[in-house]
């Protein structure tokens, strides 16, 4: 009988990395298309095409751009002409065996009321991104809500990092005006 | 340097993306210029907000258990949408080696889930049980059990609430209630505190598989329910299904006696 192939323990290393992106591409998958279903159509899209080009990747390079990367080339191509390719509907059922493996020990317990505020903050802002144009808000959720440099970034977006930073510059004007002093009201201190 | 030459500056400087040329140039004219300040403020403030936003959003435990069933092909994940777009998107030149392919690879990778160790809720709800009696969980009081019942439900987007117990005749009282996140699920937390023990309350949407390896299974024939019972480190853990959602109450109290509380609140409702 033969043993676990190296390839099979590279692949699965790879993809159990993979699995550690789901909640950094659903962020910015929610941010890109602006609607909760779809962007979860993207992460399971980014999912089946990683895995599928596997090959491609080099390992020890940055695995979240890349990810991000084929997120944002699928995101673009299938919702920029309005077009659902394929959604998934997911319930739990009774008596569904559902496992969390990712699930890690808890780590704070924000109350119920800083859990709505950061709530209601996030759905202000995401509504004000939802109504700049793609190539200001594309920046921002990159930099902003997924951590990225402009290095990352540009890589993403296919563009020079000069690029980046003077459309994160300008997106980040536009967003202050959708959010009419929202953000400064609410301060920094909560 | 004019202002106009130095928005894009500021933008860099706020993301920490500057030369060390680039940065004195900046800090330079701020320091002599209000208005850019201001600007830098402001703008730090933005991203800080948008950021803080960011975090706000996680991946739906839903997701990722279709992806996990997509990765196992042992679930439907289509219901709902069309054979034919199913169809379509099979259809589509180069998916289906693509999609093979993830099967393959990740039915590997489902096996090294399945035995991911310390990923179980119920144990970690054990812990919190055990944070709270410590004193390491603080817990925010609440006069009002209605109030923070619904403030509950509202922090999970009313898709599930608390269950709920009366018991007053034991001299227990809902005196606090949070929202814990575990991994990436959202766990409803009541606590009852009083005379007698205090009793943790974790209400989830999951299944039975949430109780920790090797909980002991009997069914009531009374409730016609399924219940899990497990201890460890002298606290007893005892789950079951109540509707859609896994009711969990962990306690120093006896499963025996955790077990005559749910019947009590069975006989009530």
């Amino acid at each position: 009988m033969k043993g676990i192939k190296a390839g099979d323990l590279d692949r699965e290393r790879f993809a159990s990395e993979v699995m550690t992106y789901i909640d950094h591409l659903y962020r910015v998958a929610y941010y890109l298309v602006k609607n909760a279903d779809e962007a979860q159509d993207c992460v399971q899209e980014t999912c089946v095409r990683a895995l599928g080009s596997q090959s491609q990747f080099t390992p020890g390079t940055n695995m979240k751009a890349w990810l991000t990367r084929i997120l944002y080339n699928f995101s673009h191509d299938a919702y920029a002409r309005n077009r659902r390719m394929v959604s998934a509907e997911v319930l739990i059922e009774a008596g569904e065996q559902t496992k969390d493996f990712w699930e890690t020990l808890p780590t704070a317990n924000p109350g119920p009321e800083t859990l709505v505020l950061e709530r209601e903050l996030g759905a202000r802002i995401g509504d004000a991104l939802s109504r700049i144009p793609e190539e200001f808000r594309a920046p921002i959720v990159l930099v902003d809500m997924g951590d990225l440099s402009y290095a990352e970034a540009a890589e993403v977006l296919s563009c020079p990092i000069g690029t980046v930073r003077s459309r994160l510059s300008r997106g980040r004007k536009l967003l202050e005006k959708q959010l009419c002093g929202y953000v400064g009201s609410t301060g920094t201190d909560r | 340097m004019r202002c106009d030459e130095a928005r894009e500056l500021i933008t860099a400087r706020v993301d920490g993306e500057l030369s060390a040329g680039e940065r004195l140039a900046i800090d330079d004219h701020l320091k002599i210029c209000g208005s850019c300040r201001e600007a830098f403020g402001a703008e730090s403030r933005l991203k800080q907000q948008t950021k803080l936003a960011g975090r706000s959003i996680t991946a739906p435990a839903t997701l990722r258990q279709a992806i996990e069933g997509r990765i196992a092909g042992r679930r439907p994940i289509f219901k709902g949408r069309s054979i034919k777009s199913v169809r379509r998107w099979f259809d589509i030149s180069g998916w289906r080696p693509a999609f093979a392919m993830a099967l393959l690879f990740l039915a590997a990778a489902s096996i090294i889930y399945m035995r991911w160790p310390s990923q179980n809720i119920g144990l970690a709800a054990l812990e919190t049980h055990a944070s709270i009696l410590n004193g390491n969980t603080v817990l925010v009081r609440s006069g009002d059990p209605v109030a923070m019942r619904d403030k509950l439900a509202r922090a999970v987007g009313e898709r599930f609430k608390p269950v709920a117990f009366d018991l007053s005749i034991m001299n227990l009282y809902p005196v606090s209630g949070f929202v814990q996140k575990v991994g990436h699920r959202e766990v409803l937390v009541t606590v009852y505190q009083g005379d007698g023990p205090t009793i943790t309350c974790f209400t989830f949407l999951g299944s039975e598989a949430d109780a920790p390896e090797g909980a002991e299974r009997f069914y009531d024939a009374d409730m016609r329910l399924d219940f899990y019972s497990f201890s460890r480190g002298g606290l007893n853990g005892l789950l079951h299904r109540e509707g859609g959602v896994i009711c969990l109450l962990v306690s120093k109290m006896p499963a025996a006696d955790l077990l005559a509380m749910i019947r009590g609140k069975s006989a009530h409702a």
